[in-house]
């Protein structure tokens, strides 16, 4: 399998200011703190965490919204990171991106085909009227109902407003979409829906995911491979049928053992494991391991030493020094 | 139990074998339930024309535009022609509004000061939209360094009041032949779309971190498409609203102007100089001034209601 991103030593901080409301201290926030993974060409690898670890940054990073304060991002033998403005332009049409909450990520003053025929139009792309065509086009492949296209997006619900907002994401077609929490601002049964066909547009389009999400069993479902960042760090790396059944790191396992089992007799049994305290502040992280404080097996080595990403045989990658 | 009949149903009243039939239309495709689709502009409307002031300060605004444009071309007297022997008229057939200290027809000099007040206003909204709209949206969209150094320039601009602006110009221009009203007009120019520029950058501060505008970037739209096709669409609400507000502030500003007479002069007449003249003789000829006076009045309340109207439509807060 080809890798068609790989992103290396990714650092992003954001300069925060700490001071009182008269003070001006800088520091800088560490959202995103020496990440490193790589996608292959048709995998869908799901990047999960809990809220503030960074992984809507390392989205949103890859499609340029956010300059890397470090590390390199190379898409197709092409280092996103040093292009300028123009040229990342262009290689974002096949770069695309799926917003988390559907209401805010479409422009309410345009129509549902203008805001689907934006990328063709500012690309040039085709007449007005093969335009037109490939909006409806699009619309029926996200399975709305073409004759919508002069509607504004308020009309519609949720979960259409979703698929108007993968319909503009495939407009120029990608090969790759970032979908940032697709699902998470959707009701129950229409996540089902949207994720189905996520996994259809897939097939029929060769497109390589990456699924950021907190959802866990949704994550299992769609991924490949997951990707469980902690406070801007990798923690654990690996298949997605394999780190469910077997999860090496501490962290890891406090997050599986938060998926209810739709099984009563199961789930009544089920034991969390209930993590102490709170996600330390990104801007002054623990020392060592950034997960100590909270680890349930964590060592005085924990504080001294930041444990590597290790292999732990095919690929499945940890970063605990009690690991083995 | 007699409490429970009341919960029987009489007989007949329940379709046959008392089950729930299709409409006709149920066998078929859904019903259209859907309203007309309202859009964000179609609903504005709709919430303005609930608001009787408002809808009457719109008309007045028409009207005096109708006026401004038709009313000297059809009246049989010149805003300049004097008529010695018919000076300081009452109020009459021939003059409604009586005529001046030379004998010139009043209605005819009023109708012509609207079209002064007018073209300030549209001047001022021209200004508003064309330096405001866009000075505050580039601040705010490019940020930091860049926003900081515009709006210090605003803030300074702000710091200098128009009537100095004015004096200076007028001493400046003195004997250039430059006509006054390209002073007021200037002054206007200087200062009237900094109140502008202060609320666009607001808005557009708050609307370049929503969504929406991350997604025009991730496909690839240029700075100025993301800035002019989604961002200030977006802020048209207080932008017209606004624009309504600054436009009676810049009339009266004209004409108080002309009041204190840095504006335009005779025989040019502005609802300033004609207030102006008109006090002069206010004691024995007091409709010299309560006709300019008047229409000055009902510019600013048309204006006003209109503004306030415009406000209450469009902010999305008060949507009901």
């Amino acid at each position: 399998m080809d890798t068609i991103l790989k992103v290396e030593h990714l650092k992003k901080y954001f300069a925060v200011n700490v001071g009182g409301p008269f003070t001006r201290q800088m520091a800088s926030l560490k959202a995103v703190d020496d990440v490193s993974f790589d996608v292959g060409r048709g995998e869908t690898v799901g990047l999960v965490g809990e809220t503030g670890c960074g992984k809507t940054t390392v989205g949103r990073t890859i499609v340029g919204l956010y300059k890397p304060t470090a590390g390199a991002i190379t898409y197709c033998d092409q280092n996103l990171c040093v292009l300028t403005n123009e040229a990342m332009r262009k290689v974002r049409s096949k770069l695309q991106m799926i917003f988390q909450d559907p209401y805010a990520s479409l422009n309410p003053r345009m129509t549902v085909g203008n805001i689907i025929g934006e990328p063709m139009d500012i690309f040039s792309i085709g007449t007005l009227a093969e335009r037109r065509e490939r909006v409806q086009e699009l619309l029926r492949t996200v399975g709305l109902n073409p004759e919508h296209a002069n509607r504004f997006p308020h009309e519609f619900s949720g979960g259409q407003r979703q698929r108007i907002g993968i319909a503009r994401a495939l407009a120029m077609n990608p090969e790759f979409i970032i979908a940032d929490e697709p699902i998470s601002a959707l009701d129950v049964s229409i996540q089902a829906q949207i994720v189905n066909m996520l996994e259809d547009l897939q097939q029929n389009l060769g497109l390589t995911y990456l699924f950021i999400a907190h959802d866990l069993a949704m994550v299992k479902h769609i991924s490949d491979r997951v990707i469980v960042l902690y406070l801007g760090k990798v923690v654990e790396v690996d298949e997605s049928k394999d780190i469910y059944r077997h999860p090496l790191h501490p962290y890891t396992k406090a997050l599986l053992s938060a998926v209810p089992i739709p099984d009563p007799r199961i789930e009544m049994q089920r034991q969390r494991i209930v993590l102490k305290g709170d996600l330390p502040s990104p801007v002054n992280p623990p020392s060592g391991c950034h997960f100590r404080t909270r680890c349930p097996i964590a060592q005085p080595i924990c504080a001294e030493q930041q444990p590597e990403l290790r292999d732990m045989g095919s690929g499945h990658m940890v970063s605990c020094h009690f690991v083995s | 139990m007699a409490a429970q009949t009341a919960w029987e149903f009489k007989e007949g009243a329940l379709p046959e074998g008392g089950k729930f039939e299709l409409s006709p239309q149920g066998s078929g495709e859904l019903q259209q339930i859907a309203g007309r689709p309202t859009t964000y502009w179609s609903d504005a409307i709709r919430r303005i024309r609930r608001n009787r002031l408002a809808v009457v300060g719109f008309w007045i605004i028409i009207a005096l535009l109708f006026v401004a444009v038709v009313g000297p071309m059809v009246s049989p007297y010149s805003y300049e022609d004097q008529d010695l022997e018919n000076t300081f008229q009452s109020p009459t057939l021939r003059h409604p509004f009586g005529t001046d200290q030379l004998g010139r027809d009043q209605m005819t000099r009023v109708m012509y000061g609207s079209r002064i007040s007018l073209a300030v206003g549209i001047v001022c909204a021209a200004l508003n939209f064309l330096i405001g709209v866009t000075y505050g949206g580039i601040a705010a969209y490019f940020g930091g360094r860049v926003d900081d150094i515009m709006m210090r320039i605003v803030d300074i601009l702000y710091g200098i009041p128009t009537l100095i602006i004015v004096i200076l110009l007028t001493v400046l221009f003195k004997d250039k032949g430059v006509s006054p009203l390209v002073n007021v007009f200037i002054a206007i120019g200087l200062t009237y779309w900094l109140p502008m520029a202060r609320i666009v950058r607001g808005e557009i501060l708050s609307l370049k971190e929503r969504e929406f505008a991350l997604a025009a970037k991730t496909i690839g739209a240029p700075n100025n498409r993301i800035l002019f096709r989604h961002l200030i669409p977006n802020a048209m609400g207080p932008i017209i609203v606004t624009v309504t507000l600054e436009i009676p502030s810049a009339i009266f500003t004209e004409a108080f102007l002309s009041y204190i007479g840095l504006g335009v002069s005779a025989p040019v007449a502005s609802w300033g100089v004609l207030a102006s003249d008109g006090t002069e003789a206010i004691r024995s000829f007091p409709y010299l001034v309560l006709f300019p006076a008047l229409a000055i009045s009902l510019t600013m309340f048309a204006f006003n209601f209109l503004g306030d109207g415009l406000r209450d439509a469009l902010d999305p807060r008060l949507r009901q």
